[in-house]
């Protein structure tokens, strides 16, 4: 509380308040866009932020997350394809509505729902991070060395794709992760001879080759789809009271499962507004009519998606383990910007981490004025040429990579990167995993060694000398051994 | 392979003395990554296997390759070009490489988007782009 008007008057500046704008406003646009995800939206965003202060940095991303996953009912509505897999659950009632002439109304539930989903999950995010972040100073290097392992294998155990795969992804990105100077003694590892290899793998240019490149590269090698039919509409339609009266319960429910998933590292998004959608369809009094058009469908979906945005803040924030890709670019922007995610970062930067609140409420907020005035323009945004747009990503992230560090080398660690994503994903192996190995990679090796010193070498020491690691140890076996499980169970 | 070249490389004999002093020397970490990584490999390859050879799915590999020539072609030029002439280069080949041909919004983007992200970068944000070797001023 205390820190609240120093937050105020940070995010009141002119030049925080465009941002915040301007970075919902890309969000909600590239969200719209079919095939450009959440993690696109912020890849384009990256090289802006190297020119804005700390909070406007902050804020730029916040909004282009939160707007992006808003963003994707639109297309999910009008051309019955989802903007991003998280809207996939949209469109099965979104589009109907749509076609029987009442895209605007559909519309309207879908960001309603959206911006109630994402201002719960930031009164949760503002009531448990500080509480996990009080209970996560207790760790040392052993029960951090378990709570990076219990990460890795929840996101690889589920992530889209095998788990093997995703385990595998994960190995490459510790790997990655590995090169350059030890953290412990100094010395150069595979390096190679090569100078500009000694400083390591930077973090942004790998970011933005592996999901932006990656799916440029994957436009051009799949042969392109047809584009759908945008339904004629004129503007957006915000349901009455009395609407809503009936849907109060779903609303609360989808938004508390989207917020509970959303803090379970490597779920997403579109698992939570799937789950939503099922529990809709079990539990909703107009069940029958779900999947015909029913306004339910939206707004279970909308709402668990972007109450997602606020619970996958959760860990970030407050353990400095990203949960999905998204949150591990906004963790690598936040190093950027001097300011560390983890256990010490409400205690060392509490105005900031207020800031953050306080933004997310204001973001969604403005994401349903942003949406209700841009939504006349949508289908001139839907016609966009996907050829054009991608040229247009490509130059982006080229500046993107480039200014990380201000040398070429690592627009080739871009273009490396791009391509590593791209034959991951046409071997049906996910990204995501890699991007938090990479992330986690120099921690994960520092904290295992000096665990390693402090029980005099004994791995064993790691896995029975303290209950919180044991704990996190025996999750994360349990991760593991689930697909097996499932996998040997009679049918 | 290429984790088990790379778990060969950490034997080399250049790394052989380093970390003297320490517990554990600075390619125990990598070696344990290394070592799980050709296990989930070899699984995965087991599989593979196991699972017969499955219909490859339609692809355009020449499209795909064309853009990557592009791309590699305009890292390459981006030192000596600068990030204004490379860029305008790709964003001028490679919509059509993509199956776009429609001339007046593909020519006005290449014309109109790298020189408004070199103005704003450069000139508003005060933050360099590669200036070009051979043309001064941009």
């Amino acid at each position: 509380m205390d820190h609240i008007p120093g937050a105020l008057a940070l995010l009141l500046e002119f030049d925080i308040l465009l941002v915040m704008l301007a970075g919902t406003t890309l969000g909600i646009v590239v969200g719209a866009l079919p095939g450009l995800s959440s993690a696109i939206a912020l890849t384009i965003c990256l090289p802006f932020t190297f020119a804005l202060s700390q909070a406007a940095a902050i804020t730029l991303l916040l909004g282009a997350y939160c707007g992006s996953v808003a963003g994707g009912s639109i297309s999910a509505i009008l051309i019955n394809t989802p903007g991003t897999l998280a809207s996939a659950s949209t469109a099965l009632d979104g589009y109907p509505m749509a076609a029987r002439g009442e895209a605007e109304k559909a519309l309207g539930w879908a960001m309603c729902a959206s911006v109630f989903g994402g201002l719960f999950s930031t009164a949760v995010l503002v009531l448990i991070a500080p509480q996990l972040a009080a209970f996560a100073l207790r760790f040392g290097p052993v029960e951090t060395t378990a709570v990076i392992f219990l990460a890795l294998t929840c996101i690889a155990s589920v992530s889209r794709g095998s788990m093997i795969k995703g385990l595998l992804a994960g190995m490459v990105g510790l790997f990655l992760a590995a090169i350059g100077s030890d953290p412990i003694t100094g010395d150069l590892r595979f390096d190679f001879g090569y100078f500009p290899l000694s400083a390591g793998i930077a973090l942004v240019p790998a970011v933005v080759g592996l999901f932006a490149l990656s799916e440029v590269l994957i436009r051009a090698w799949r042969p392109g789809g047809t584009e759908g039919e945008i339904t004629r509409f004129s503007g957006m339609r915000i349901p009455g009271l009395a609407a809503w009266k009936n849907r109060l319960r779903l609303l609360l429910k989808s938004s508390v499962i989207g917020s509970s998933i959303g803090i379970l590292p490597g779920t997403g998004a579109a698992v939570a507004s799937f789950i939503s959608y099922a529990e809709a369809k079990r539990t909703s009094p107009r069940r029958d009519a779900l999947g015909t058009g029913e306004p339910d469908g939206i707004v279970a979906s909308e709402a668990a998606n972007n109450a997602v945005t606020g619970g996958a803040l959760v860990p970030t924030l407050a353990l400095g383990i990203p949960g999905d890709a998204v949150t591990a670019i906004m963790l690598t922007t936040l190093v950027i910007h001097g300011v560390t995610p983890g256990v010490r970062l409400m205690q060392d930067n509490p105005t900031i981490v207020t800031a953050i609140f306080l933004a997310l409420f204001a973001i969604n907020i403005i994401m349903l004025i942003l949406a209700y005035l841009l939504a006349p323009g949508f289908s001139r945004i839907l016609k966009t040429p996907p050829a054009l747009l991608q040229a247009c990503i490509v130059v982006l992230v080229l500046v993107g990579a480039y200014l990380a560090r201000g040398n070429l080398f690592d627009v080739w660690v871009m273009l490396g990167a791009g391509l590593i994503g791209f034959f991951l994903r046409i071997n049906g192996a996910p990204v995501p995993p890699l991007v938090i190995g990479l992330v986690l990679g120099p921690q994960l090796e520092l904290s295992l060694r000096q665990s390693l010193i402090i029980t005099d070498g004994d791995l064993s020491g790691i896995l029975t000398q303290n209950p919180i690691s044991v704990v996190f140890l025996v999750a994360a076996l349990l991760f593991l051994l689930l697909p097996l499980y499932r996998h040997l169970r009679p049918a | 392979m290429v984790g088990g070249a790379l778990l060969f490389q950490t034997f080399d004999a250049r790394y052989a003395g380093l970390g003297a002093g320490a517990v554990f020397s600075p390619m125990f970490y990598p070696r344990i990554v290394l070592g799980i990584w050709i296990t989930l490999a070899a699984i995965l390859v087991v599989k593979g296997l196991r699972a017969g050879q499955s219909a490859a799915a339609a692809h355009r590999a020449g499209r795909f390759a064309l853009l990557l020539g592009l791309l590699v072609i305009v890292i390459a030029a981006l030192p000596f070009a600068g990030f204004l002439l490379a860029t305008t280069l790709f964003v001028l080949l490679a919509p059509p490489i993509l199956g776009y041909r429609r001339p007046v919004p593909w020519l006005l983007t290449a014309a109109l988007f790298p020189a408004a992200v070199w103005h704003i970068f450069n000139n508003l944000l005060n933050i360099p782009l590669p200036a070009s070797a051979w043309i001064s001023g941009l």
